[in-house]
């Protein structure tokens, strides 16, 4: 800061003080947006996002459910259910990156601590997966890298939206919990997973997400996509394959898609999950 | 005497409390005894073990020479019926209340009431002239009704026999009678033989053929009513001076209680 | 006497008839509604439609498991309110549904369901049930014999205990599991394992018929265990074995269809005012009753705020818990229960 000041001091000050005020403004932003250093990360998605911008040795600490944290031996601070604030604070991070996952007495206590929290509620779009992509990037100094991504990621969708034919757009059911029966409504960023690929959303008139099986079934969708862990995704194959009546059963189109990289996914597997599926859907 | 009920040496109680034990009682086909003694001498415990309510201890009780443990429960209800006290106030008609007497004759798949119990439901109703009352419920009954209505269930159960627990505890002087008198009844005219728990020892000694004085868990005196309605018994027995004398119309003993009044004026006496 | 029988048999005409009725109400009503004059064509014929899909698959299981989980519950509410003479008796009191909830909170936060299938739901459910229920046995025992008194207390204590720690198990998972719990305790009768769903059938018809080789049990109960005995009914033996087919009917119903409530209780309390107290005629109406009740108030939930569906237990409560308090309110005639 203080050379700026002596090299205006050296230059005609008086002609450049909106300079110095747009300067100024710039460094403040700089201090504010300052880049982290030592970041612990509270949810695997953010942990995921922060090894795809290679700044991991700046992660001090993750949660017991981030798979690259924890295979590198980053200190684990927290588990699905609760934090261990102390441990937060004794790692000494100047920054704490939190969802909305995350309980807001968490958020609080760490906040009380003077910790600086930065919050990352879940994305409505994919659009607002890159945002906060680039956000993280700012933190860690990797913006430049992050906007790179994203950018090698819209080539990659044109591409990808070229490998979709020509034709009438199929009505896709997003399957994302069996019992209840739970699916993705629009203003989410998986519905975006179904308008990129080129398919219609048939839970429009659901708010919540929760869906009855029968309203599925009048919808009719062509395909249905199945986002849900372990055995329960072959059983709920085998269970809309009963339904004959099912465009999606006589074509032939139920399949499942990675969970993992579907639910709390950054711009690249964003992509990756978006290929499966267009692959799949259009085979 | 053939030993048409034989109680054996038996002993029953409640744990760590109360026992009764020693108890030998031969009863033969047809009479009519009474069982009688002092709050807490035993009578309830003596009944409930009896009606297997209670586990025995020791000891054994046979009926027609076989001992009731190898009785199964339908065949013991059929043998032997009994009148107690406990009325859970159950909506129930005296008709199906009376009905349920068949039950121990009911096989497992019969569900409805064969027409013979019926009839004889229909029989015994007419016997203690209760069939006016078949359709109101036992909740509405007065005591002396509900007490008959129990007769009546526990006699077309068609039972060899009859045991009473205070069957006449809590019904006034004519009631009194007139359930005695049906029980007397059932046993002349119908050959019952009937086991009567009572406290009232006027009335035990006018019904009964034989009397069992119970004193502290064990048999103090059993014999005819005359044997057993002493005034020395008694007081040894119940701890209170009485005085004895036959009843002047039947010739059975009737107890007079004597008063603190008269025992006060007595004792200024001189001994008789 | 045979008037009587005549007025049982009228009876049961008339829960059937109305059995009818809901079934046709239900099969009709939903999403879309299928007019009736045109099921019968669409099953025949309709194969491959949206129609036949969503009434062979969707509704006709519905209603088939509604018919099941009702009877049953109905009939263990009837035959635990006969063991222990007490009108406030119903399946839940005794901890069964405490433990199947307990059970199912276990697999969904342990994840089987996931690892091993969706039939471990049930499976947990009913193991938690038998837990629970061989937990109030045992101790109730005492000698060989059963103290229906004690079995009534240690069953609400277990319950109480059940509750408890399944709340620690739910204070302490993630939210999605929280979710799920919370949605399976609720209850619900979308079921889409068609087995499932029979045996379901299968337990509940044997249920009746068992409970009717214990008739005589139940009547000769209505005067006290005493009298019963006095009348020739093994009643520890009896009660026994009434109390093991009132616990697996309730804990088929927990595993299946989660904790509806209400329907135990209500049921056997409103038919013994309509059939009187025998049990001859109160098992069978009160089986059909409680079937029909069942699959009404499920019609209605996942009718009234359409797409979404609302938890049949949500029902059940408010018309149960309304009819329970106008039947309370208006009892002069007879009393209830006995």
């Amino acid at each position: 800061m203080s050379y700026f000041v002596y090299f205006c001091h050296r230059m005609n000050r008086f002609k450049n003080i909106s300079f110095l005020v747009a300067l100024l403004s710039l460094t403040c932003n700089a201090m504010f947006s300052q880049v982290a250093d030592r970041i612990v990360s509270l949810a695997p998605s953010l942990t995921n996002m922060i090894y795809l911008l290679q700044a991991q040795e700046k992660l001090i600490g993750c949660t017991n459910y981030c798979l690259e944290g924890v295979r590198d031996k980053v200190p684990v601070v927290a588990n699905a259910i609760d934090v261990n604030v102390e441990k937060v604070l004794l790692l000494k991070p100047d920054l704490v990156l939190v969802t909305a996952l995350t309980k807001p007495a968490t958020v609080d206590a760490i906040k009380k601590l003077g910790i600086k929290v930065a919050m990352f509620p879940s994305a409505h779009s994919y659009k607002g997966i890159c945002d906060q992509f680039i956000e993280l990037g700012k933190y860690t100094g990797k913006q430049r890298l992050a906007m790179e991504i994203v950018k090698e990621q819209e080539a990659r969708l044109a591409r990808l939206k070229k490998q979709i034919p020509a034709g009438p757009k199929p009505k896709v059911f997003f399957e994302i919990g069996a019992k209840p029966l739970f699916t993705a409504i629009p203003n989410t960023f998986m519905n975006d997973f179904i308008t990129y690929a080129g398919g219609i959303n048939i839970a429009t008139k659901v708010n919540t997400g929760s869906i009855t099986r029968e309203n599925v079934i009048i919808k009719n969708p062509d395909v249905i996509v199945i986002v849900t862990m372990g055995v329960i995704a072959d059983e709920e194959k085998k269970t809309w394959e009963k339904y004959k009546s099912l465009s999606a059963t006589q074509n032939n189109r139920i399949f499942s898609v990675d969970p993992y990289k579907s639910c709390g996914p950054n711009p690249v597997t964003f992509m990756d999950i978006l290929e499966e599926l267009i692959n799949k859907m259009y085979k | 005497m053939e030993n048409f009920f034989e109680i054996s040496d038996l002993s029953c109680g409640y744990k760590d409390k109360f026992f009764i034990s020693e108890i030998d009682i031969s009863i033969s086909k047809g009479s009519f005894v009474g069982i009688i003694g002092p709050n807490g001498s035993g009578k309830t415990t003596l009944f409930r073990g009896i009606t297997g309510d209670l586990k025995i201890k020791s000891g054994s009780i046979c009926l027609e020479g076989k001992n009731l443990k190898q009785f199964s429960y339908k065949e013991r209800a059929r043998n032997i019926a009994i009148v107690s006290q406990d009325i859970d106030n159950p909506d129930i008609t005296v008709e199906d209340y009376v009905l349920m007497g068949r039950l121990p004759y009911h096989t497992q798949y019969q569900f409805f009431d064969s027409a013979n119990d019926i009839a004889v439901a229909e029989k015994y109703m007419n016997l203690t002239s209760i069939t006016h009352l078949r359709n109101t419920l036992l909740s509405q009954l007065s005591g002396g009704e509900r007490q008959m209505a129990d007769i009546t269930r526990a006699l077309v159960q068609e039972p060899k026999l009859l045991l009473l627990d205070e069957p006449t505890s809590h019904l006034d002087i004519a009631l009194q009678v007139q359930i005695l008198n049906l029980v007397q009844q059932l046993n002349r005219e119908l050959g019952l033989t009937v086991l009567m728990i009572i406290h009232d020892l006027n009335l035990a000694g006018e019904y009964c053929d034989r009397l069992i004085l119970l004193k502290k868990g064990h048999i103090h005196h059993q014999g005819t009513p005359e044997e057993v309605l002493t005034y020395t018994n008694i007081e040894d027995v119940y701890g209170t001076v009485v005085f004895t004398q036959p009843n002047p119309l039947s010739g059975r003993p009737a107890i007079f209680l004597v008063s603190g009044r008269i025992l006060n004026s007595i004792k200024g006496r001189n001994p008789v | 006497m045979s008037s009587k029988h005549i007025k049982w048999g009228l009876w049961v005409l008339s829960f059937i008839l109305l059995t009818i009725v809901i079934i046709a109400y239900a099969l009709s009503r939903g999403e879309i509604n299928i007019s009736l004059t045109q099921i019968p064509d669409i099953l025949l014929n309709g194969k491959g439609s949206v129609e036949y899909t969503i009434l062979r698959d969707i509704r006709i299981p519905r209603v088939f498991l509604g018919l099941s989980v009702g009877g049953a519950l109905s009939l263990a509410g009837v035959i635990l309110q006969g063991i222990y003479r007490n009108p406030l008796v119903e399946p839940y009191t005794l901890g069964i549904s405490g433990g199947a909830a307990l059970g199912v909170s276990f697999t969904i936060v342990a994840g089987l369901n996931y690892s091993i299938g969706a039939i471990m739901l049930p499976a947990s459910g009913f193991v938690g049930a038998l837990v629970t229920v061989l937990m109030v046995y045992f101790l109730s025992v005492r000698k060989g014999k059963i103290s229906t008194q004690n079995m009534l207390l240690i069953g609400v204590m277990v319950s109480f205990i059940a509750s408890s720690a399944m709340m620690f198990i739910m204070s302490t998972t993630s939210n999605d599991n929280l979710h799920n719990i919370v949605f399976w305790v609720m209850g619900s009768l979308d079921e889409s394992n068609e087995k499932l769903i029979g045996t379901s059938g299968i337990i509940a018809i044997c249920g009746l018929c068992a409970s009717y080789l214990f008739i005589h049990t139940l009547n000769a109960l209505r005067l006290g265990e005493d009298k019963a005995r006095h009348l020739g009914i093994n009643t520890d033996l009896s009660i026994k074995l009434l109390f093991v087919i009132a616990s697996i009917l309730t804990g088929m119903c927990v595993s299946v269809a989660g904790v509806i409530g209400f329907v135990g209780l209500i049921i056997p309390q409103f038919v013994r005012i309509l059939v009187g107290p025998d049990f001859r005629i109160l098992l069978i109406s009160s089986f059909l009753t409680g079937g029909g009740f069942i699959v009404f108030c499920d019609t209605i939930a996942r009718t009234i705020i359409a797409p979404n569906e609302l938890p049949i237990g949500v029902i059940t409560g408010i018309i149960g818990g309304i009819s329970f308090i106008f039947i309370l309110s208006h009892l002069g005639r007879k009393s209830s229960f006995v």
